[in-house]
């Protein structure tokens, strides 16, 4: 049954080609944005590094770019263009979701007007309220962990207390992060096909070890993808590093809106009546 | 089948559609820079006038048995103490005389309360500091009082029921450090009054230079101590006043000149160290009652432990008085005392011989116990304290802390500024002095630059100790910005002026209170210029030196014939103050020739334009590191060749991280 699924998952997203293509052209547009911030900061800094001819200027640009990091006009003024463009982005996500997901479950209706913008008219407003939810339930824990570290960093001095301290920490959060994505994709399907908000909690414990593998599957399938991209961009920087760095976009919207087809088909199967 | 090949096609779509926008979007480059502004707030000039004493004629103190004075005393605490080593706490009665050195009468007087700073969460020295001092936190659930007990006037009239708490600073209903008692009659001007009182003190586990560590107790800011009354034109004043506030996170002290005669009351087993001469001592029913005296100082503070080693030698220096230098010794550092001599010997003399006599005979230097660091670095008059015994071979820090605390005895014990209202006075000059003495004994010379790294907050000196945003914004401006201050003052002016300088300060100043426009009238008087501008820019305003590369633009000139040229345009910005001479810039062109260029560096920004066989590959400003006040020395260089391919490597791979996160929440 879990080849099956997935065998019908492929057979769905090979018929989105139109759409992975969209959703990846977007998704290079804010890399490409992401990439010139990364760059601007980048170059900034790498072209106040010293040569190590002048006499202590090394070590006077780690001292010096080390309180800059912790100087919070400084980190905002340079953080302020990912956050403008991280919220754009946190309200467009579920509208395109919304599309994406009423074109899945509805594609087989004919109709004059794109499945895609009847969804996002229908749901749009829906999904946006489950992302607001999502962002909620990620940003309180996140809010804790960040002045859990900032108390404890006061007390830590070693590097590797600060690793042995953290790195559980930040191990238990990504879990819990996984744990609502999930969540919230069966919320998001559940208000699709049943028009209802509640999470199917039941659905999702009664079906925890497929829903885990099959999100294993695809981190492995991601990472590898993404383990092979960034390995050409360390090996053969330059334009080439460049291209393949964009045309992983491809490859990794593909898998996402495969796992999103998967998953649709496996609710549709043992989805609460 | 079909599907691959389907998938194939749409992938060749984008592909091209990739190589589009590379051209639209990663051709072009710019250069952008790191800078951060820096505050343009100034504090307003005050116009000052100075008071070198006080024209009232005042009541003899009985002090006849002391020395010849050489401050105006006007206080003379008597004061019987006992320690009960059980309850760490001290039970004691004191006598004070306070003699109104003002032409007003005075209906109250003021008694700083300081162990209450340590009462509950919510005093003002907790609530400010955090609870922690230095890298030093206060014990939970190790609180400290002081509690008055009785206080009646030599004429046996009781006032108890007249005192009140005053919060002049913040008005923390919780904090109980400031004492006012109304007087049954005003003290007239010249004329003193005579004040019982019986008190006890709970100590706290040790923290912010008071309490215990199991058998070692610190006492200091430790009886009920009258604060400062000021008179008129004495620091800036209109009027004469008390000078009143709490104690804080942030701030150390300030109190009239005087004298103390203590008797301290300990079991038999315990060693005392204690401000000024011990006079005397004697042993009766297993307790030990050491006598202390000490003249023309402003504090009284002594430590017991039944552990301190003992050792002495006297300091001798041809036309000056001896010094008895007593060492109390943690056993930890028995070792050692030949490092806490040496340097203590040095700090005297050279201190001796740059500003004036050491005129106690007396100075005894307490080194606590492990753990006991909450005591640990602190002056007092004629008594100081090193850092806590941790090491058996501690580093160059024993000998460092030894000279600034005897640097104090200067710049705090003898020129008494207000610690509350201007620590830099004390601070500063302290640190300053400090490192004149290692650098001459021990050879160990400060980077200045980098210590201007550190200030990554300039404020204004001179300003209340509390008002400094948070406790690093106060130890690096008041210690280090304070330092780098004179260092540079004495850059401009040259060092014998600055010996001179400060020689002058210090005569014309000590056992009185100066205020920084005193010092400023001083260096104006010695080295006949105007420090008005200095002083507006760096001492009552925030402002550091910061030079920047801010641009950097290279075109190429074309020549069919020749090879080509490359024109340069390089854009340098004053962002804080005017350095006092002109700033050198190095220029490095990858054929390996050098350009240096000088600047004046009044203006607000200045552009150098060359035309050069090759391009720049570098820019430096200041590359000797000689503008003491530059803090910002990452945006004095500007590198032309860093190599692109690693650029798009960390682009790329930074791109990455971000975008794996990002994407796997959101589309």
């Amino acid at each position: 049954m879990f080849f099956k699924t997935i065998k019908e998952g492929w057979d769905t997203t090979n018929q989105l080609m139109g759409y992975i293509l969209l959703f990846s052209m977007y998704q290079l547009i804010w890399g490409i944005f992401l990439y010139r911030w990364i760059q601007s900061i980048v170059h900034s800094i790498s072209q106040r590094i010293p040569i190590s001819e002048i006499k202590d200027a090394q070590q006077l640009f780690m001292i010096e770019s080390g309180y800059l990091i912790s100087n919070v006009d400084f980190i905002i003024n340079h953080l302020t263009p990912l956050i403008i463009l991280l919220s754009l982005r946190w309200v467009l996500s579920p509208l395109l979701n919304a599309g994406l997901f009423y074109t899945i479950h509805y594609k087989h209706q004919e109709s004059s007007r794109s499945l895609f913008f009847q969804g996002i008219v229908k749901q749009g407003a829906s999904f946006l309220f489950i992302s607001f939810v999502h962002l909620v339930l990620l940003a309180v824990p996140l809010y804790w962990f960040i002045s859990f570290i900032k108390n404890k960093l006061a007390t830590l001095t070693s590097l590797e207390s600060i690793f042995f301290n953290f790195v559980p920490l930040v191990l238990v959060f990504v879990v819990y992060a996984w744990f609502i994505h999930i969540v919230v994709i069966y919320m998001q399907w559940r208000k699709t096909t049943h028009n209802a908000l509640l999470p199917p909690i039941f659905f999702i414990f009664k079906h925890f070890l497929f829903l885990i593998g099959f999100s294993l599957i695809m981190l492995l399938l991601l990472g590898l993808s993404k383990i092979l991209f960034s390995s050409v961009s360390i090996f053969w920087a330059g334009l080439f590093a460049i291209i393949m760095h964009q045309v992983q976009y491809y490859f990794s919207t593909y898998f996402k809106i495969l796992e999103v087809n998967i998953q649709y088909h496996f609710w549709t199967k043992n989805k609460p009546q | 089948m079909i599907h691959i090949v389907r998938f194939l096609g749409y992938f060749l779509l984008p592909a091209f559609c990739l190589l589009l926008f590379y051209f639209i979007f990663f051709s072009q480059s710019n250069l952008s820079t790191l800078q951060v502004d820096s505050n343009k707030s100034y504090f307003e000039e005050e116009d000052t006038i100075s008071a070198n004493g006080a024209s009232t004629q005042l009541e003899q103190l009985s002090t006849l048995e002391y020395s010849e004075p050489l401050s105006q005393r006007i206080v003379d605490y008597n004061i019987d103490v006992e320690l009960d080593d059980k309850e760490n706490q001290l039970i004691g009665s004191q006598t004070l005389t306070w003699v109104n050195p003002g032409k007003k009468p005075v209906q109250e007087l003021f008694f700083h309360l300081y162990p209450n700073a340590f009462q509950s969460k919510k005093t003002s020295f907790i609530v400010e500091s955090g609870g922690s001092l230095r890298d030093d936190n206060m014990k939970k659930n190790s609180y400290g009082e002081m509690m008055i007990h009785k206080l009646w006037t030599n004429n046996g009239k009781e006032l108890s029921q007249n005192t009140y708490f005053i919060r002049p600073d913040d008005g923390n209903p919780h904090d109980f450090t400031l004492m006012g008692v109304k007087l049954p009659e005003p003290v007239l001007p010249g004329k003193q009054i005579t004040l019982n009182m019986t008190f006890s003190v709970q100590m706290p586990y040790v923290f912010a230079r008071m309490g215990y560590v199991e058998d070692f107790f610190m006492a200091g800011q430790w009886f009920p101590k009258v604060a400062v009354y000021e008179l008129k034109g004495m620091r800036g004043r209109e009027d004469e006043g008390w000078n009143l506030h709490q104690y804080h996170g942030n701030s150390e002290f300030y109190a009239n000149f005087g004298t103390y005669d203590v008797l301290i009351k300990v079991p038999s087993k315990y060693i005392v160290a204690g401000s000024g001469t011990l006079a005397g001592m004697h042993e009766s029913d297993n307790m030990k009652t050491y006598h202390f005296r000490a003249a023309d100082v402003h504090d009284f503070a002594w430590s017991a432990s039944p552990h301190f080693i003992v050792e002495e030698e006297v300091f001798h220096l041809e036309n000056a008085n001896n010094v008895k230098i007593k060492l109390y010794l943690d056993p930890l550092h028995s070792e050692l005392k030949r490092r806490y001599f040496y340097a203590a010997k040095a700090a005297l003399e050279n201190f001796t011989k740059w500003y004036g006599d050491y005129p106690y005979d007396t100075l005894s230097i307490v080194v606590p116990p492990q753990g006991g660091n909450g005591a640990g670095g602190m002056e007092y008059p004629t008594l100081v304290t090193a850092w806590a015994a941790a090491d058996k071979e501690p580093d160059s820090s024993l000998e460092r802390v030894i000279i600034h605390e005897i640097g104090h005895q200067y710049w705090y014990g003898m020129v008494a500024s207000n610690e509350f209202e201007e620590a830099w006075l004390d601070e500063g000059f302290t640190s300053y002095a400090e490192d004149k003495v290692m650098e001459k004994e021990y050879g160990i010379r400060s980077k200045t630059y980098f210590e201007a790294s550190y200030i990554t907050s300039p404020a204004a000196l001179k300003q209340n100790a509390w008002d400094y945003k948070y406790k690093n914004e106060y130890a690096q401006n008041v210690y280090v910005r304070g330092k780098l201050v004179l260092n540079d003052i004495e850059n401009i002016i040259g060092k014998n002026q600055m010996d001179h300088v400060l020689k002058t300060y210090f005569q014309q100043w000590k056992f009185k209170h100066p205020s920084t426009e005193d010092f400023q009238a001083v260096l104006e008087e010695v080295t006949n210029q105007s420090w008005a501008d200095y002083f507006h820019e760096f001492i009552y305003g925030d402002k550091m030196v910061d030079y920047a590369i801010e641009s950097l633009q290279i075109n190429e000139i074309s020549n069919p014939e020749e090879p080509p040229l490359y024109e340069h345009k390089v854009t340098i910005n004053r962002n804080g103050a005017i350095h006092y001479e002109p700033v050198s810039i190095l220029f490095s062109f990858s054929d390996g020739t050098f350009i240096e260029k000088e600047w004046e560096g009044t203006d607000k920004n200045k552009h150098f334009d060359f035309i050069h066989p090759s391009t720049l590959s570098w820019a430096a400003i200041d590359p000797d590191h000689t503008i003491i006040l530059e803090n910002q020395h990452i945006n004095n260089f500007i590198n032309t060749s860093v190599k692109s391919d690693a650029k798009i490597r960390w682009n790329l791979l930074l791109t990455d991280w971000i975008e794996s996160v990002i994407n796997s929440i959101i589309w």
